[in-house]
This record gives structure tokens, C-alpha cells and sequence, in this order.
């Protein structure tokens, strides 16, 4: 195993869930794990662009390249109604486990299955069933009112008439979103647009949601509102994956945290043991970061 | 059918913008007034060239300008940026194929080219005695070929399209799709070219893109040839899909193996 788990005392299943025979959540949650990640690896190819001119001229005939690891051997289990904070600093490897979890990156190393499948084996089988929001880019059509984007998906994911009038109700309700329905996306700000589009995202009864910095930019009220939604879609029973830079977005999930530096997981477990062995509050996600991977490191 | 959701969305799209509609409608406009001077100077000496009449030839190029929105190169279809922005990962993770949707979608926008154009100037080239309705087995004929040149066209850009998230850049694309317009007869009838090159434009499939149906609705395709040349472009246009899923199969390959 990588140097990952400083202790595995406070991370009871953390990545050795693969090997454990009957693993259980740090959380709590009990029976079947949703989402089994076992070493999971995922290399890059990238093209070395040289210092001198004849060295990018050599390499323009003959390019050299070099592998990153852009995750690295990771292993964890999500069971059913979790809500998992997924915190690194940019290139830790966040986006690329959301994309591997999707299916749109295939695994160099290692396996992942979400509710039994390989999602890149069955991407659209499991499109039907999960709901992806980045938070910087969304997914309304542009020039047309709202409604027109709720319209298109509710037939994307073929919603029966009586899902979809319910469910937009209840989503135009918990975000508040009423009266943005007869504007065109680019008219609202970025606040409107994010709700907008998480309100998309849980249209079609998701059962896992990966949020990749879903609050991005966001002000401090705006940020409570999101939080309380995706709350009460926990009540609901969704799990939530949420990614984030931001230690702030750790308030909006209220249990497990993975950590993951520079490809690698370096806690997993109960938000609480994350804020005990980081010495009380939580500083900034660096300082964070730099404690846990000098004690990685050490032990 | 919910890709047509796609079509109504791009359709909706074309008439929020009125200053663009009326703007299309003018260059509509003019560029239909000088092919009728061309080809009228053109002709004003001879009956006939190539054994194309000049009644043929304006109701070729005209009827072009008509079903102008279904037979030009869609601009949308580069993968490159949606690769470069991260888009692309949410046409992955919908339960909707992404070649079908553009398909669709571009319907859309050809179909509001034709309300916004196409429509107003067929009734004025008809009012002024310049188009003539052919009779209904014609006009049958021709719609479904025109559909399959939307089809054909569509995929020629689809697939270059897809080249350009390998190539990183689609300038060289763009040079190449002179000639296929060239070759598709979009400028001049395959009568007009030298033998050398008629036979190069017979023997490859982007005469399915503007040839085929434009030859039949003008009446250069003689009555007994139609239902063989609808066949030949349904064949062609049939290839051409087939070549859009396998090079669309192979970029998602590439792109999840690779990683963009």
C-alpha cells in the first residue's frame, strides 16, 4: 500500500475496505457499498516540450514523454446516503476520480464500480443513474429560458410526466428558483446559475451526485442556501460526492471526509477526527495538508 | 423521439435573435439576386451549356439558396474546444448520444433557416414566374433527397469535426471544405466540370450532399433516373453514418483511454 493512512485507528475501513471481507463505513452506514474503488490508478501521458530550439525540433520528430500519476493506487467504499467530502488542493486528483467514477476516463490500474457496473463499460447505464454538476461549467442552454433546459433533460432521461412535473416542483421550491424559469441562462448570475443547475443535476431522482466545487465563487449566503439543499437531498436518501478546494464546503457535509495530496488519500474518517488530529479547528486547507503529509511521510 | 427536443431548443434559439434573422434574410437575399445576374449574362448569348438550359440552371443554383440552411456546413461540430473547455464530460454522462444530438440539433437551426429565408424567398422566386412547383412525384422525390443531403453534409462535418480533437486546430479543415463544396456541386452543376473531374465528383459522396437533390428538383435528373439516383444517395449517405459512429466510437475511446 502507498504511504497513505497515518492512522488507521481513526480510519476504520478507509482504503483497506478492498481487503477487508466485510467492510464497514467510518460513518456509521451499513450494507452494501455503492461505490468500491480498489487501487484505483490513472496515469497521463504528458508530451515534454524540451529548453533548447534543437531539443524541440528533436522532439517534434521523436517526442518524449512522461507518465503522471494523476491518482494514485486509491481505494474506498461509499455506502448508500453518505454525503463524502472530497478535499485536495487544485491537481490533487479530484476531478480525475469524478471522472473516473463517471466513466469518462477508463482506469490505467485498479478498478471502480458504482452500484455493481464498471462505469466505463456501462457510461450510459450509469448516466441514468447519477448526476454530475462542475461548478464551473454549466449545463443550461445558454440563450434559452430556463424551463428549456428542465424541458430537454426531463425528456434526456425519459421522466414520466407526473416524475417530472413533482420533482421540478419540488427542486423550483428548495432553491428558490421560480422566478428565473422564463429567463435565458446567460441573463443570470453566477448565484441563479448554480441553483439553476443543481436543481438540473437532481432532476431525474439521481442516486449519487458528484458535486465538483459546486460553491465556486460563491458569497457567503448563497453558499448556506446551496448547503441546506443538498442537506435535505441527503434526507432524501442521494448520496453526495462532493469535491472541493475549499475547507468552507466542509460544513456542507456534515460526516466523512477523504483528503486527498497529490494523488494519494491521506485521511479518510468522521470529520470530527479529521478537525481532533489536525489540532483543533481546521487553519486553511494548506496547513491541513502540509500536517497531514509531513505525518504520512513520518509514519 | 427526444433528440427532436434538441431540434425544437436550436430552433428556439434561431428566432430569440431578430437581428440575426433579419440579417440572414438580407444576405439571402442578395446573394440569390446575384446568382440570377450571373447566370442570366451567363446564358444571354447561348440556350444551353453542357446541356443544362438556363430555366435549369437558375432552378438549381435558386432552389440552392432555398435549402441553403440544410446543405451548409453546420459550424457547431468541432470537438476540439468542447475537449479544450471540459464540456464534453457532461455530453458523456447523459443518457443521449452526442452525434445524434448535434445531428438533431442542427435540424433545428436548418429548419428555422428555412422558415426565416428559405420560405420568403421561394415565394417571391415563385411570384416572379423564376421557380416553378415540379409535379408531385418530383417534389416528393426531392424532399427526401434534400433530408439526405442535410444527412450527408452533416456527417462530412461531423467526421472533420472530429479530426480537429486530433489535429488541435481546424484551419486545415476549413481549406479542405472548399473543395468538398466543389465537388458537392454546390457552385456549379457535375455537368459543368471537365471529364476528368466529373468523374472524380460522380465517384465520391459529396455529390449526395447538393448534387442529387438539386439535379432532381431542377429536372436535370431525366424522370426514370430518380428512384436510382435516390437510391445511390441513400446508399452513400448510409456510408457516411456508418463512418460517423466508428470515428465517434474511436474519440470516446480515445478520449477515456487518453484522457483528451
Amino acid at each position: 500500500m502507498p504511504v497513505s493512512h497515518l492512522e488507521m485507528d481513526a480510519t476504520p475501513h478507509s482504503s483497506r475496505a478492498a481487503d477487508v471481507s466485510c467492510p464497514r463505513s467510518s460513518t456509521g452506514a451499513k450494507g452494501e457499498p455503492i461505490i468500491v474503488a480498489t487501487e484505483l490508478t490513472r496515469e497521463f501521458r504528458v508530451r515534454l516540450d524540451g529548453d533548447s530550439f534543437t531539443e524541440r525540433v528533436r522532439r517534434f520528430f521523436k517526442p518524449d514523454y512522461r507518465i503522471v500519476k494523476a491518482l494514485n493506487r486509491v481505494s474506498f467504499s461509499i455506502w448508500p446516503g453518505e454525503a463524502v467530502g472530497y478535499i485536495g488542493l487544485n491537481g490533487a486528483g479530484k476531478s480525475t476520480t469524478i471522472k473516473l467514477l463517471c466513466g469518462v476516463l477508463v482506469p490505467s490500474y485498479g478498478k471502480v464500480t458504482v452500484m455493481g457496473l464498471e462505469p466505463h463499460r456501462h457510461r450510459t447505464e450509469n448516466a441514468r443513474r447519477i448526476g454530475l454538476m462542475m461548478g464551473q461549467r454549466t449545463q443550461l442552454l445558454w440563450d434559452l429560458p430556463v424551463k428549456e433546459s428542465f424541458r430537454l433533460l426531463g425528456k434526456i432521461y425519459d421522466l414520466d410526466r407526473n416524475t417530472y412535473k413533482n420533482n421540478l416542483e419540488r427542486l423550483v421550491e428548495a432553491l428558490d428558483i421560480g422566478s428565473l424559469m422564463d429567463t435565458p441562462a446567460r441573463m443570470l448570475s453566477l448565484g441563479q446559475k448554480t441553483r439553476c443547475d443543481l436543481a438540473l443535476t437532481f432532476l431525474h431522482d439521481p442516486k449519487i451526485v458528484y458535486l465538483d466545487e459546486p460553491t465556486i465563487g460563491l458569497d457567503v449566503l448563497a453558499r448556506e442556501r446551496i448547503r441546506d439543499f443538498i442537506r435535505g437531498e441527503k434526507e432524501r436518501g442521494v448520496t453526495i460526492f462532493l469535491a472541493s478546494h475549499d475547507l468552507d464546503d466542509l460544513d456542507i457535509v456534515t460526516e466523512r471526509v477523504m483528503l486527498i495530496h497529490r494523488g494519494e488519500i491521506l485521511f479518510d474518517g468522521p470529520k470530527a477526527e479529521l478537525q481532533k488530529l489536525a489540532g483543533g479547528p481546521l487553519g486553511t486547507l494548506e496547513d491541513t495538508v502540509k500536517r497531514f503529509y509531513k505525518e504520512a511521510r513520518l509514519g | 423521439m427526444k433528440y427532436l427536443l434538441y431540434t425544437r431548443a436550436e430552433f428556439l434559439r434561431g428566432i430569440r435573435y431578430r437581428a440575426s434573422f433579419w440579417a440572414q434574410m438580407a444576405s439571402g437575399l442578395i446573394m440569390t439576386a446575384i446568382q440570377w445576374y450571373l447566370w442570366t449574362a451567363v446564358y444571354r448569348h447561348t440556350g444551353s451549356i453542357a446541356g443544362v438550359s438556363l430555366q435549369e440552371m437558375l432552378s438549381y443554383t435558386l432552389m440552392g439558396r432555398v435549402a441553403a440552411g440544410f446543405l451548409a456546413e453546420p459550424s457547431n461540430l468541432r470537438l476540439a474546444p468542447r475537449v479544450r473547455q471540459g464540456t464534453i464530460v457532461h455530453d458523456l454522462v447523459k443518457p443521449a448520444d452526442l452525434h445524434f444530438q448535434l445531428l438533431f440539433q442542427n435540424l433545428g437551426s436548418a429548419a428555422f433557416r428555412l422558415v426565416s429565408t428559405g420560405l420568403p424567398l421561394y415565394v417571391a422566386l415563385s411570384v416572379m414566374g423564376i421557380l416553378h412547383l415540379p409535379d408531385a412525384r418530383t417534389l416528393i422525390a426531392f424532399v427526401i433527397s434534400l433530408l439526405m443531403g442535410y444527412v450527408a453534409v452533416f456527417s462530412t462535418s461531423f467526421v472533420s469535426g472530429v479530426l480537429t480533437f486530433y489535429t488541435k486546430s481546424g484551419v486545415g479543415v476549413d481549406h479542405l471544405y472548399t473543395v468538398v463544396e466543389l465537388l458537392a456541386g454546390m457552385y456549379v452543376p457535375l455537368q459543368f466540370f471537365p471529364g476528368w473531374l466529373r468523374w472524380v465528383a460522380e465517384n465520391l459522396p459529396f455529390k449526395a450532399i447538393h448534387y442529387i437533390p438539386m439535379a432532381i428538383w431542377s429536372g436535370m435528373t431525366e424522370p426514370g433516373e430518380v428512384v436510382s439516383a435516390v437510391l445511390s444517395q441513400l446508399l452513400w449517405t448510409g456510408l457516411m453514418v456508418l463512418l460517423c459512429r466508428i470515428v465517434w466510437k474511436g474519440a470516446i475511446k480515445h478520449l477515456t483511454v487518453q484522457g483528451g
